[in-house]
């Protein structure tokens, strides 16, 4: 079943139309699992991840802001990490109105900085953190001297000047990058206060898939984990940069013995 | 000795007399619009309430409230957004006004925790506060049912006739009766509430966080004190008050914040649905409140 086919559930948050698919075991004991997809993706990158999870868990996953159903706006405020998180929030208490359900986060690629942001204020309802390809947003700061990936990230550059990087898109026949143009803007502009925060210690246990052969980003050391994660599990796989459909049987196995040892 | 602040408040009322000698007067409609303001405030404070977990930080708490208010069309503020949690509720080792400011401070089971913003919505200001708990918390409850009476008192005190200045002793022995320390009088100038007018919906920050250039052009264009209400207040009571009593309990401090009208001698509150007449006062509680 294709995630077109899923239900889709909509409501008006703070003035704007948010969209996320809903699946899975409603009445399931176990944490929710959260998706969080990057760009230029939809709720349906995680098909592999959904129709293998979806007998055990109930499953949430938001469209991102901008992509339709969900809607976009000029405000570039409405694109930071705070925002998206606090809409988040209001799909779970939509879901889950008593809150007292544990949550599984998993983010990949832009999903990875908003799984980080959302881990940082779900505290003890946090289960498990899984990131695939996703760094933080303060690890993406910290990397600004470092040459590699700063040639990897020559499109987020690119992305930063208006109306050339819309007309490159259309060029290029990119058109689904375009709703997330917003997110790398705003990304950028918060850059520098992202250098400057602290954030808190996630202390729930972590699962960090990493491809060797990520064209955008390079592969994180254990150092890079130490002010941001306890005792992260890190693996480094064979693979581009969307791991979890090149290799979805490897990939979910990883996830499933994970949680069992959560 | 001369008492400078009282003679700073007189001159500073007479000159405020002269420039400006009607308090404003709001249409229907423009009450409408502060009451909007007012609601959406109290919606934030309820939704980012219910959101709070132990380990948040006041800081992130009330930079998630200027985000939450800025998506629903706030461009500027009167101050932006407050967080007290635990015994700073009650001002507790504050020696400066940095004190005041959202700290890093986490959220512990247990703690009171006060939410206080004040957003220009199209020009028009709400301030608002709201005091919650995680968990049940007797003395709070008590607090809270104290700070309803004198939600109760304070119209007919300024129905009265009384001198402003009189309301705020009234207020400070009320409180001090029932065995309650009173925590607006640390408030700086002491003030047991603030005038409310229309603002320039423009944004510039102002020098000293978390308050605009707005507020306090709005303030010193007033001749400040006679817009403050404190122990030496002098000036007209007419107008729309910002009233804020915040009392001092055992380890905790409680207050709510909202608009009084005064006009013609009469006195009400702009709005009756307040969540402290009518919703959840614990973060958790289960309430369905909707997002706007």
């Amino acid at each position: 079943m294709k995630s077109n086919q899923r239900l889709t559930r909509e409501k008006t948050i703070r003035g704007l139309k948010t969209a996320w698919i809903q699946c899975g075991q409603e009445q399931s004991e176990r944490p929710i699992l959260f998706f969080l997809h990057g760009c230029p993706d939809s709720p349906e990158t995680w098909e592999p991840q959904i129709t293998h999870f979806e007998k055990k868990f109930k499953i949430i996953v938001p469209f991102a802001r901008g992509l339709h159903p969900s809607a976009s706006t000029k405000d570039w405020r409405r694109y930071t990490l705070d925002a998206i998180a606090l809409d988040h929030l209001e799909i779970l208490r939509s879901t889950d109105p008593t809150g007292e359900k544990k949550i599984i986060l998993v983010g990949h690629d832009l999903g990875g900085p908003q799984a980080w942001r959302l881990a940082e204020l779900l505290k003890n309802r946090l289960a498990a953190l899984i990131l695939i390809n996703g760094p933080s947003l303060k690890q993406m700061a910290s990397r600004w001297n470092q040459p590699k990936q700063l040639l990897k990230s020559w499109y987020i550059a690119m992305f930063q000047i208006p109306i050339f990087a819309e007309i490159v898109l259309k060029f290029w026949d990119k058109k689904n990058v375009a709703p997330f143009l917003p997110h790398y803007r705003t990304a950028v502009k918060t850059l520098p206060k992202a250098l400057r925060s602290k954030p808190s210690l996630i202390q729930v246990p972590t699962l960090v898939l990493w491809s060797n052969q990520d064209p955008y980003l390079d592969i994180p050391s254990q150092n890079e984990f130490k002010e941001l994660v306890k005792n992260p599990v890190i693996r480094v796989l064979e693979g581009h940069h969307w791991i979890h459909r090149e290799d979805p049987v490897h990939v979910n196995r990883l996830i499933e013995n994970f949680l069992e040892d959560c | 000795m001369v008492p400078v602040p009282q003679t700073l408040s007189k001159l500073s009322w007479k000159a405020a007399a002269i420039l400006f000698r009607n308090s404003p007067s709001y249409s229907a409609e423009e009450l409408d619009q502060f009451r909007h303001c007012q609601r959406l405030a109290y919606q934030c404070a309820i939704d980012i309430g219910r959101e709070l977990q132990e380990g948040w930080t006041e800081l992130q708490t009330a930079n998630l409230m200027d985000t939450y208010l800025r998506d629903c069309g706030v461009k500027t503020f009167f101050h932006r957004s407050f967080a007290w949690f635990g015994d700073r509720t009650r001002f507790q080792g504050f020696a400066n006004y940095l004190h005041f400011l959202p700290s890093k401070q986490r959220l512990r089971s247990g703690d009171v925790i006060i939410l206080d913003t004040a957003p220009v919505l199209n020009g028009f200001t709400a301030d608002i506060g709201y005091t919650l708990s995680l968990e049940p918390h007797r003395e709070l409850e008590q607090a809270q049912q104290k700070l309803l009476e004198l939600r109760k008192q304070i119209p007919n005190l300024f129905q009265a006739g009384i001198k402003t200045r009189e309301i705020w002793h009234r207020i400070d022995r009320d409180l001090k009766a029932d065995g309650y320390d009173n925590i607006h009088s640390m408030y700086p100038f002491s003030v047991l509430g603030h005038r409310v007018r229309r603002i320039s919906a423009s944004s510039f920050p102002g020098l000293v966080r978390p308050f605009t250039w707005q507020s306090y052009w709005a303030l010193f264009s007033h001749g400040l004190l006679p817009e403050l209400l404190g122990p030496e207040h002098e000036g007209s009571a007419e107008g729309l008050w910002a009233i804020e009593p915040h009392l001092g309990g055992s380890g905790f401090g409680a207050k709510f914040e909202e608009i009084l009208i005064v006009k013609n001698g009469n006195a009400q509150w702009l709005d009756d649905n307040v969540p402290h007449i009518t919703g959840p006062t614990r973060s958790h509680a289960s309430e369905e409140t909707s997002s706007p």
